[in-house]
């Protein structure tokens, strides 16, 4: 764990996606950096997916350009990207050996790996997990597991989506003390959720996804005190239900 | 009344250690073992390719393993025939009518099989490890080789299914083994040679051993496949 972090800058540019005919992501510009966790709200289907799907690469972007570099400006590897899907990738294998496929794939040095396993592992209190298949952990365990295992990777940028949603009010406390920390060291974050209260904890920036546009791209104070348009407003007005 | 006779007929023969039975046995499970663990070697491999990779020629090699798997077993054993016959174009190797002859035909007929069965469920396997394996940027040849760990189980279920219809096989191993006692004499073509003989308490002995085996494989696939 004794690396240096070596921080990246994740941009799309006029990024679209269609899909039956119909785009499901039209026109987004985003840039993920080292200045604070930008949330990325939005209704369902409103395109939050789609749009880290092709910010990560998994999905080729029908227009736009996405871009990864370091502070240089030089263009930088996909392998730095650390990316926790909805539905993270669970290997048929237990939890350690899923967490160093990782670490092996990225060419960490054997010595290195069991030490930034446990730790990460301890970081999500799974410990004492280590050794069982990771397809019967439950799905908030999967969870806490998929994002250990992209945290001891060390990524140059983080993206999540929906990280927590299937966690209890500790484990979604602990992640977040966690990833609170990692943006704090500078660590560039975009984190999906639905959670309004967390976006209020966590959030520097909020970029606001409605039928597929990115309507707004506020900091939080303004976001929540004066929204970018009437879209937000109405969707903010939820949250006192 | 004939039946029964036969029957304890039968028990006896396999009892007692009746050489020649027990020889027959031993070539069968020589034969097939051989062509299997011969065709897991092209299909496990091949079908993990298929299932990760899109390459020139996919398309037809899919076509060509889904048409072996629905060959007529005779047919293939006519082409082997034709292939090693004194007059074709293996001939020299004087394979005809040999045991080697009938590891041929069975590795044609269980290949596609373990490499349709591996295809299959490793495709699925490739499907939910995809985008990390697209995250981490790694190379077709570790993708096939996670795929091939990972799906460790479902291949030996492959590997049985392709047991299975080995050993069941008659018509193929009949025709370029030519059923030569001693020689190329297997459990199947034996019991179609004593069944037509009249003789059927060799051939229901020998069916109860084959009875016995596929239960048993079908057995071991069923655990295999019930984990999942
Ligand atoms: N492959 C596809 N084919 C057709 N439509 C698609 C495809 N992928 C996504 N869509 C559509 O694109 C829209 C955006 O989907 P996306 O998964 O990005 O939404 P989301 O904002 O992540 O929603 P949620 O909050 O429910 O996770 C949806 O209406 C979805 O039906
Ligand atoms: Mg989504």
């Amino acid at each position: 764990m004794s690396i240096k972090p070596t921080y990246l800058t994740l941009k799309g540019e006029g990024l679209g996606l269609k899909r039956d005919s119909r785009m499901v992501v039209s026109n987004a510009d985003i840039t993920v950096s080292s200045t604070g966790l930008t949330g990325l709200i939005g209704a369902n289907g409103s395109g939050k997916t789609s749009l880290i799907s092709m910010l990560a690469g998994l999905t080729v972007p029908d227009y736009g350009v996405v871009s990864l570099t370091d502070h240089a400006g030089r263009v930088a590897s996909r392998k730095q990207i650390g990316l926790m899907m909805q539905k993270p990738v669970i290997m048929r294998r237990s939890v350690y050996r899923n967490c160093e496929y990782v670490l092996s794939a990225l060419n960490i040095p054997l010595s290195e790996r069991a030490d930034r396993i446990m730790a990460g592992l301890a970081l999500m209190e799974l410990e004492h997990y280590a050794q069982q298949d990771a397809r019967t952990l439950s799905s908030g365990e999967q969870q806490r597991m998929a994002l250990a295992r992209v945290l001891m990777a060390s990524p140059g940028v983080l993206l999540c989506d929906e990280a927590t949603s299937n966690l209890d009010p500790k484990s979604t406390q602990m992640i977040e003390a966690v990833i609170m920390d990692k943006a704090a060291a500078g660590m560039p974050v975009l984190w999906v959720t639905h959670n309004l209260a967390q976006l209020r904890r966590l959030a520097r920036q909020v970029v606001f996804m409605q039928k597929g546009e990115i309507l707004a791209n506020q900091n939080l104070d303004d976001f929540f005190h004066t929204p970018a348009c009437s879209d937000v407003a109405e969707y903010l007005a939820y949250e006192r239900i | 009344m004939e039946i029964l006779r036969a029957l304890s007929d039968a028990f006896g023969l396999l009892l007692t250690g009746d050489q020649a039975l027990y020889e027959i046995i031993f070539l069968s499970l020589q034969v097939n073992l051989s062509a299997v663990a011969l065709a897991a070697l092209i299909g496990f491999p091949l079908g993990a390719l298929l299932a990760t990779s899109r390459f020139i020629g996919r398309g037809f090699i899919n076509m060509m393993v889904n048409t072996l798997m629905g060959l007529p077993p005779v047919v293939v054993g006519l082409l082997v025939y034709m292939m090693i016959s004194r007059s074709g174009p293996l001939g020299v190797l004087e394979l005809l009518y040999t045991p080697t002859a009938m590891i041929i035909a069975q590795l044609i007929l269980v290949t596609p099989i373990i490499t349709a069965l591996t295809r299959q469920s490793l495709s699925r396997l490739n499907d939910d490890y995809q985008s990390m394996f697209f995250m981490l940027g790694l190379s077709p040849w570790r993708r096939m080789r996670t795929l091939i760990y990972d799906g460790g189980m479902d291949l030996v279920t492959a590997l049985l299914a392709g047991l299975g219809r080995a050993m069941a096989e008659v018509g193929a191993v009949m025709i370029v083994g030519g059923n030569i006692n001693h020689y190329t004499r297997v459990m199947t073509t034996t019991i179609t040679l004593e069944t037509s003989r009249g003789h059927l308490s060799t051939a229901l002995a020998l069916g109860a051993v084959l009875l016995t085996m596929t239960l048993i494989i079908n057995a071991l696939v069923a655990i295999l496949s019930g984990g999942r």
